[in-house]
């Protein structure tokens, strides 16, 4: 839980700040002062000459290392998100640091970022928004169709970079487009930067405190170094900043994203939110349309309150304004609300009494 | 997205619910169910020599693998009968009389017995094919029936889910066999939707056959079911 702090003094540096201290390891030495690590020396090559076995163990132990750290916290959860994720499009976005463009890497990976996201939070809605140039410019609308978002995210890809991004505009932009979802749902912008530098027509710290007096939170990940101004932005809204090195600390650092951030200390809790669960409409002779795309269509569902037909879920309904879902997508939202337990790693096959792996049946060796 | 081939294997798993309460009220005997399954088994595994199989007996209290097992086989070679299916067959059937045999149930007829979970089932099933796909150099496309006799068990919602979107995630089909019971198993029908299965009621009492209806719809492997036309979903009650 973050509290966000009212803190004037935060722009001054003063003698109380950690300053460069705080950077020092361990041994209290920089990094840059320690031995050089020689990471190659963990490959070995075995019998055959192959490191493949070597490598696959380097992976598996930061997979490892990832799952230990699972949270199982059992906490209030925001479930139905509305986020809108802003893209820098401006000229830094163009360094080849990430092969080929940073941009590339961004775009490649914001669309793994909307399916996964879709995947993990089925009721929540997505919107994009792009800024270059000194401008922002809505991409899509919110909607919880991953479909449109990814196809208006490859069109996007291929257009010029150009000029400076604007973290005002782009922020206003978002923040305007969140002001249609309600308040019981969870509001956030998540940013993907690679500029240093931002154009912004105004002050930015009008647009903070009007983030922080709409609830909305504001998350980066940004792709070259940490900017003041972005952290700031960020931790007083309550959302995360972090820095990706290359285009894996990028995909995790936005995945990390993907679950649902547990709720703030303050906030009214306890809504009781009015859903539908449509049935589906049964499959007729005649094609009828539907009220999300005016299409003709065979199949589709019934709003349970004004029975007209929507092709797909989760949705809202057009015509009178209710959420639709269906039961599978909040069974999803549970093993969030219910984590289950880490797995606890046992130091080797001999403390076990049975034979057999309980699940498949398979007798242990004793190497593993 | 690999699309499957019609030469690539299977892998079924076969989840036997062998719940007795709801056996003991079915117009099917246990018995001559047992016996169409096992035609069915054998069906399957003659499609295709590398298809395999495994066999999991999901009561109440116990969650039992029942093919392969290792278990001793006693009965006495039948030249009448194919080797390889004559094991199967053999294992299965004793392996569901010793689960029943050691039923030792006060109430039988309470509603907490008449409810059968199936999540450990299910997870148990998931581990084996993840199993199998690790061990396998190939593409095996695996996919899961369930013959179900109970009812629902509201407590283990969640984790049933979980194990179905672990299913989907995986491509597994889930195709539910309702072999005795009247009502509809909610649960169950959300499963075969959200993964692409069929869910199917046997009627015995209007003499409709378990075997007819297996062996016209679940036989199928992935790549077959996007030719077939399957039988209509009902209106799930979501």
């Amino acid at each position: 839980m973050v509290k966000p702090a009212v803190d004037d003094d935060d722009d001054y540096i003063d003698i109380d700040d950690t300053g460069p201290e705080g950077l020092k390891g361990a041994d209290g030495g920089y990094a840059w002062e320690e031995e050089y690590k020689r990471s190659w020396d963990v490959i070995q090559e075995d019998a055959s000459g192959s490191i493949q076995s070597s490598v696959s163990g380097l992976s598996e132990l930061q997979r490892k290392r990832r799952r230990r750290l699972r949270d199982t916290e059992v906490v209030q959860r925001g479930i139905m998100r509305h986020v809108t994720v802003v893209i820098d499009q401006s000229e830094a976005m163009g360094v080849r640091d990430m092969t080929p463009t940073r941009m590339h890497a961004a775009m490649g990976l914001a669309e793994q970022f909307v399916a996964e996201f879709f995947d993990q939070n089925p009721i929540s809605q997505l919107s994009v928004v792009g800024t270059r140039d000194g401008l922002a410019e809505k991409v899509t609308e919110l909607s919880s169709n991953p479909m449109d978002h990814v196809g208006a995210l490859r069109n996007r890809a291929q257009r010029d970079l150009a000029g400076e991004p604007s973290l005002q505009n782009a922020l206003e932009l978002a923040m305007h487009g969140l002001r249609r979802a309600p308040t019981h749902g969870l509001r956030e912008i998540i940013c993907v930067f690679g500029s240093l530098t931002t154009c912004d027509p105004g002050d930015i710290e009008q647009t903070l405190q009007a983030l922080r007096h709409a609830d909305v939170r504001v998350s980066m990940v940004h792709l070259a170094a940490e900017v003041h101004v972005f952290k700031r932005i960020c931790t007083l809204t309550g959302g995360s900043f972090a820095v990706a090195a290359d285009a894996d600390n990028l995909r995790d650092a936005l995945f990390e994203l993907i679950p649902p951030p547990p709720l703030a200390a303050g906030r009214a809790t306890a809504d009781m939110v009015r859903m539908g669960f449509p049935i589906k409409a049964r499959a007729t002779d005649v094609p009828t349309p539907c009220v999300c795309h005016h299409e003709l269509s065979f199949s589709g569902y019934l709003c349970p309150r004004c029975g007209s037909k929507v092709c797909s879920l989760p949705t809202d309904c057009d015509v009178c304004g209710l959420s639709l879902v269906s039961a599978p997508h909040l069974a999803r939202s549970y093993h969030h609300l219910f984590p289950e337990e880490n797995f606890v790693e046992l130091p080797g096959t001999s403390v076990l009494s049975e034979a057999c792996c309980f699940a498949c049946g398979v007798e242990w060796n004793n190497s593993t | 997205m690999v699309e499957p081939v019609e030469s690539d294997p299977s892998l079924l798993v076969v989840v036997l619910d062998v719940n007795p309460s709801a056996w003991a009220r079915s117009p099917l005997a246990l018995d001559k169910a047992l016996q169409q399954i096992v035609i069915f088994i054998n069906a399957y595994l003659a499609l295709n020599p590398e298809n395999k199989l495994v066999v999991i007996g999901a009561s109440k209290r116990k969650c039992l693998l029942l093919y392969p097992s290792d278990s001793t086989v006693d009965a006495a070679q039948d030249i009448q009968v194919y080797e390889q299916f004559r094991l199967v067959d053999v294992k299965v059937l004793s392996g569901v009389q010793a689960m029943m045999s050691q039923v030792t149930v006060d109430n039988i007829n309470s509603l907490d017995e008449r409810q059968s979970p199936m999540s450990r089932a299910l997870s148990m099933a998931l581990c084996h094919i993840h199993r199998i796909n690790e061990d396998q150099t190939g593409k095996i496309w695996s996919r899961i029936l369930v013959l179900s006799a109970g009812e629902d068990a509201p407590r283990e919602y969640i984790s049933l889910m979980n194990s179905i979107f672990a299913a989907q995630k995986m491509s597994v089909l889930v195709d539910i066999c309702k072999a005795c019971g009247q009502k509809d198993s909610v649960f169950l029908q959300q499963a075969a939707d959200i993964t692409g299965g069929n869910y199917l009621k046997v009627n015995s009492a209007a003499d409709e056959s378990l075997l007819q209806t297996l062996m016209f719809t679940c036989l199928a492997d992935h790549y077959t079911r996007s030719v077939i036309n399957a039988p209509g979903s009902a209106l799930i009650d979501f």
